[in-house]
């Protein structure tokens, strides 16, 4: 860990760039980036026949832009609190793991 | 434009490129999620519990996307289609207050003193028969509801987009395996959070489009109107004799048995549930978990029940046909079929096979948990390196869905899933929840006590299960049938722990610390990080859940 701390102000942007390409919100931006562009498009191409379908309703328009707003929250979210850098696995934890064994 | 193939028992749905597209790219971020969480996989810790590290959103989201499985989105729309609004209770007293009391009252005995899993607690509390009959029995039930899921999500692939069955049951079961033994805990939590938004953003449009279709909300009321007063008002009809008799229970029922034993028996000392709290990074995130799932779960009721009634309304011979499609398990398929054009139906077929991937996904990886930490390394192989039982988790998570895949026939000959599943849950998760909070409250519970109560428990449940076949007039319905096994189970559960407390020798002070009341373990991290802000105590967040959720029952009184 102490590297993190002490180590250029590069490395801690790299680190924590590297985090958020880690962070499950990025990956739920970037899936819905690319749901909403698909369906939105095919919302804005939608055949009367398939608007009449979902009872007026250009249903895939809607759906589209909803998840691209739900990318956009996701990605905002973040970039404003990016993701702690994680921690190594505490030598503690592995340790209590063996030790619960001899217990028995 | 919607060329419908009519297949015997089946509805084929007519998807377009982009709607395959969807689907595909969806299950390219499975995989991917899976394989770059694997680099976080170090130890078993990582493995099983995600190296105890979430988020409290992370870990709250996964909590009630364990449970949005299979059996939930058709079931409870079969429910809905079948008997209305009534299945509500389900949600708002149900399911609610347990989650809440599991944050509340039991995490800090779960997370506090380490244990890594539920059936550790009952070894530690009680004694090492105690521990391996519930770590047994949810170690076969685990496998036994994987292979459920795994059927259900089988037939889905086969009948929504013509795939075999066999075709589906590899590619289904292959992506899952391949999620959870590179990801572990991880893998499967990640994609059960992305999977919860997918069927959301997939189960909205339909609902609304389906309420639209039925005339809005005012012409599904009205249309409602002719339907047993139960269908829009759950409490009507569960008092004792009442006419029309409420299908779900009585009021006894539905209070005692459903929401206190059964659902809190479920919820808090379900591993698959416990697991995804315990993967949170420290006691306040794990306490908070279980209640910030709870306020989405409080409005998934309009999201599978009211799709299912709606069904019922625009399906008038739903259920009653002789067309083998027309099943109340097949509400939601059915309107998908009717409603939804290209584009968003991709969207709904994705939330679909993702939720029943993430279902079965949490059972493989708290079965895996449980197995290795549970039975291998208590009884089989001890005191081995870390490494050894990592690749055991791996080794036997690849087993269980194999298993998985072989059980996964018997749901088969069951045509109400949920009603099965039930009857499944009830035997065990009756007398366990009264074990637990025995176990936690009361120090001069014997370990003895443990076991010969919750054995007691268990044979009671089954004996009041066998009646009920050999007397049928005993009870309304199975739900109704699976409320009072759960009452009478607990009762008998908690007088043999009394008596048998009374009559031995109680657990040395010592070997309680951290499990019992009066005796927690205080959490240093966050000692450390100081009191949390009033909005994220789990005393505040969880009155509020539980008060939404009983205010969701107004316009329904």
């Amino acid at each position: 860990m102490s590297e993190h701390r002490f180590g250029s102000s590069d490395e801690q942007v790299r680190d924590i760039w590297r985090a958020r390409f880690l962070d499950l919100r990025c990956y739920i931006a970037a899936l819905f980036l690319i749901f909403g562009v698909l369906v939105t498009v095919t919302g804005a191409f939608a055949s009367p026949a398939e608007i009449a379908k979902a009872q007026g309703v250009n249903i895939s328009l809607w759906t589209g832009v909803s998840m691209l707003i739900l990318s956009g929250i996701f990605a905002v979210w973040l970039m404003l609190a990016p993701p702690e850098v994680p921690e190594p696995a505490s030598e503690a934890d592995v340790l209590a793991n063996d030790e619960e064994v001899n217990e028995n | 434009m919607s060329t419908t193939q009519l297949l015997a028992g089946s509805v084929q749905l007519d998807m377009s490129p982009v709607d395959y597209a969807l689907l595909f790219i969806y299950f390219a971020f499975v995989l991917g999620i899976g394989i770059v969480v694997r680099r976080s996989v170090k130890s078993s810790l990582d493995f099983f519990l995600s190296g105890r590290s979430l988020p409290a959103w992370i870990a709250g989201l996964a909590f009630i996307s364990a449970n949005l499985g299979a059996v939930e989105i058709l079931g409870f729309a079969a429910n809905g289609a079948q008997f209305g609004f009534a299945s509500v209770h389900y949600y708002w007293i149900g399911a609610i207050p347990a989650m809440v009391f599991l944050g509340i009252v039991m995490m800090p005995f779960y997370y506090g003193s380490k244990i890594r899993s539920v059936p550790e607690y009952l070894r530690r509390r009680y004694n090492k028969p105690t521990h391996l009959v519930n770590a047994g029995s949810f170690a076969v039930s685990s496998v036994l509801i994987a292979g459920v899921n795994l059927y259900s999500l089988a037939i889905v692939l086969e009948a929504l987009l013509g795939w075999s069955l066999p075709v589906s049951i590899f590619v289904a079961a292959a992506l899952v395996l391949l999620y959870v033994v590179a990801g572990g805990l991880t893998g499967a939590i990640y994609n059960e959070v992305l999977q919860f938004f997918v069927i959301i953003m997939g189960l909205i449009p339909l609902a609304i489009v389906a309420v639209i279709a039925a005339g809005g909300p005012a012409g599904v009321m009205d249309k409602l109107s002719h339907y047993p007063a139960y269908w829009t008002h759950p409490w009507s009809g569960t008092s004792i004799g009442a006419e029309p008799a409420n299908p779900i229970g009585d009021w006894i029922g539905i209070i005692m048995g459903q929401a206190f034993i059964l659902s809190f028996g479920y919820w808090t000392t379900n591993f698959a549930e416990v697991q995804r709290a315990l993967s949170a990074k420290n006691l306040s995130s794990a306490r908070r978990a279980p209640i910030i799932g709870a306020y989405p779960k409080i409005f998934i009721p309009f999201l599978v029940l009211l799709p299912g009634i709606v069904a019922a309304i625009l399906i008038p011979d739903l259920g009653h046909s002789s067309d083998p499609q027309k099943t109340y398990t097949n509400a939601i398929p059915l309107l998908m079929e009717k409603l939804l054009p290209s584009g968003v139906l991709g969207v709904a077929v994705t939330g679909l096979v993702a939720a029943f991937m993430a279902g079965m996904a949490a059972n493989v990886s708290s079965f895996n948990a449980v197995f290795t930490y549970d039975i291998w390394q208590t009884y089989v192989k001890k005191g081995r390196a870390d490494k050894y039982y990592l690749n055991v988790g791996r080794i036997i998570t690849i087993l269980g869905v194999v298993i998985g895949i072989g059980t996964a026939f018997i749901a088969a000959s069951y045509d109400n899933i949920n009603e099965y599943l039930q009857t499944l849950f009830s035997f065990f998760q009756a007398p366990v929840f009264v074990t637990f909070i025995l176990g936690m409250f009361w120090k001069r519970m014997t370990p003895w006590a443990g076991f010969w109560g919750l054995i007691t428990g268990i044979v009671t449940a089954a004996a009041v299960w066998a009646a009920a076949i050999i007397h049928p007039e005993f009870f309304r319905s199975p739900f109704q049938q699976a409320m009072w096994m759960g009452i009478i189970a607990a009762v008998a559960d908690l007088i043999v722990s009394l008596l048998v407390s009374w009559r031995t020798e109680p657990k040395p002070i010592s070997e309680l610390v951290g499990l019992v009341k009066g005796m927690e373990i205080r959490d240093a991290k966050a000692d450390a990080e100081g009191p949390v802000p009033w909005f994220k105590s789990p005393v505040v967040l969880g009155v509020g859940a539980v008060s939404l959720a009983l205010a969701m029952y107004i316009p329904f009184l």
